[in-house]
């Protein structure tokens, strides 16, 4: 039984920070017996072959992580994989946040010694340099793995008719960025409702497509991360999606706190609840007691057909019994049962 | 005694607040156009995905002002770019389209995207989108002047060989849904 605790990595103490950054590293470095593809590129496969799922009761494909309100809980339970799969390398490192208030050039986040500088308001893409650069950095820390050249992208990753190649590229000239502390707080208190609409709905809304949100830093960052289906690539997408997911925990906290005798499925609309904005049913995979693709064991009539073969090919193997609904994944201190699970400072 | 003397101090010079429009599922669909700032910022989600276009759409008739002439003379006065962060920045034409009812002011927003791209619509002159619109049209009446966004068709989203492609009919029929 044991509560991981998620911090700003701006606040981690350079010894943690190393560990983390180590931890990555070695992610990447780690390959699929038998195969070309790490297992850090595996998760990166995952997320461009959740855009589009062949899921039972659906005519069309569905995009079981974005654009709906499973946009949230999904990226929860993948997160936490990539978490526990840090902690199978290097034992006890959890994720860090991105905090976007406080995070431009200047603080240890967008360092050469961090996670690479940022870029931003750059008019053109550029190769990231640190850590994550093509090359094994010279005077690289003792820690960086020897079995990794450095941080290359994968073939099957790539989108090379946007100039997404084998090298990360980071920079965007959209430089509107962040979003002011006090616009973080107003979301993390949202009660925007309707008789008709759970306030998750505009919380949801807000939160991955609001202006300096999820998709704005996205953008900002440029490069890989601008790149829906491999944004993984550009190892920022771990902190920034920590970040969101914090700013969920907290939303939830004072829900639960604003309205006594509530429950975390208060919180999350009802499966027969319509999407107000467009008053269609919401798609398997985002209501409340769905199972979220990948993780549906052996239920049949799943698939990520809008993957490409050579995408779909890296996937990796989950076992029968590996079933995660939605509804699982709405406490995180209970991610894994009782007193098991993460908690933000 | 010498009277003292008034001095009337200068008004502050305020700069307009540019005006920021959030394009998302569920938001407006017609937005103020005629504002006093010389540019307006479109937060678009999905350019190309969930949304196609912006049309600028009038309550004018073309016999009070709205002529093609009048759109078109609109249209060499605003620069339109896109910022993305797969693409750079990207210059966005501004096109009067004509149709069997008659026509108006469009622009589409961009290299295709499912996160979010920034839109900046401007008068190269400097002076106020309310001044260019109401000189272009030069209407004796009172009247609105919106930006409608468009949808956009099919579903690249899905699939990322076909990302940047333009959608064909067989794919969009195929994907029609929940509009998602």
């Amino acid at each position: 039984m044991a509560i991981d605790t998620r911090l700003n990595f701006n606040n981690l103490a350079p010894a943690a920070r190393d560990r983390f950054l180590e931890a990555v590293l070695k992610l990447k470095a780690a390959m699929v017996p038998g195969r070309d593809f790490s297992v850090y590129d595996q998760f990166t496969a995952l997320h461009a072959s959740v855009m589009g799922v062949r899921a039972p009761g659906e005519a069309s494909l569905v995009n079981m992580g974005h654009q709906n309100i499973g946009f949230l809980p999904w990226h929860r339970e993948f997160l936490r994989r990539f978490e526990k799969a840090l902690q199978a390398q290097v034992p006890g490192v959890t994720l860090p946040y991105w905090e976007w208030p406080d995070a431009r050039n200047g603080t240890s986040l967008f360092t050469t010694a961090g996670m690479g500088p940022s870029r931003f308001a750059q008019s053109t893409t550029g190769p990231v340099t640190g850590l994550f650069a093509f090359s094994k950095p010279a005077g690289a820390p003792a820690w960086f793995p020897a079995a990794l050249p450095g941080w290359r992208v994968h073939v099957n990753l790539r989108l090379p008719q946007f100039g997404l190649n084998e090298i990360l590229l980071r920079g965007s000239s959209d430089d509107d960025w962040p979003a002011a502390a006090n616009t973080i707080q107003t979301l993390e208190n949202l009660n925007q409702t309707s008789p008709t609409a759970n306030p998750y709905w505009a919380f949801w809304r807000f939160l991955e497509s609001g202006a300096r949100m999820h998709n704005t830093g996205h953008n900002v960052v440029g490069g890989h991360m601008s790149n829906p289906f491999f944004s993984p690539n550009d190892p920022i997408f771990w902190l920034h999606h920590c970040y969101i997911d914090r700013v969920w925990a907290r939303w939830q906290a004072n829900r639960r706190a604003a309205q006594a005798g509530s429950t975390f499925r208060s919180h999350y609309p009802p499966a027969s609840q319509r999407n107000p904005f467009t008053l269609s049913t919401v798609p398997n995979g985002h209501r409340i007691d769905d199972m979220m693709w990948p993780w549906v064991g052996t239920t049949p009539g799943y698939s990520p057909e809008g993957a490409s073969p050579a995408v779909r090919a890296m996937l990796p193997t989950f076992a029968a019994a590996d079933v995660r609904r939605v509804a699982q994944t709405m406490d995180t201190q209970a991610m894994e049962g009782a007193g098991n699970g993460y908690q933000y400072s | 005694m010498a009277a003292k003397k008034k001095v009337k101090r200068a008004a502050p010079v305020r700069t307009p607040k540019v005006p920021e429009y959030v394009l998302w599922k569920g938001g407006p669909l017609l937005l103020e156009a005629r504002t006093k700032s010389s540019e307006i910022r479109f937060r678009v989600n999905g350019p190309g995905m969930l949304f196609a276009s912006v049309r600028l759409v009038t309550t004018l008739d073309a016999l009070d002002g709205a002529t093609a002439g009048a759109l078109s003379k609109l249209a060499r006065e605003l620069r339109c770019v896109s910022k993305c962060g797969l693409n750079g920045v990207t210059r966005i034409p501004v096109e009067v389209k004509e149709s069997r009812i008659g026509a108006h002011l469009e622009f589409s927003l961009g290299p295709m995207s499912m996160y979010q791209s920034l839109v900046i619509l401007s008068v190269k002159t400097g002076r106020s989108m309310k001044e260019a619109i109401d000189e272009a049209f030069g209407a004796k009446k009172r009247f609105s002047a919106l930006f409608e966004p468009v949808a956009a068709e099919g579903h690249a989203e899905h699939d990322h060989s076909t990302f940047g492609q333009e959608p064909d009919e067989d794919a969009h029929s195929a994907h029609a849904g929940h509009g998602h």
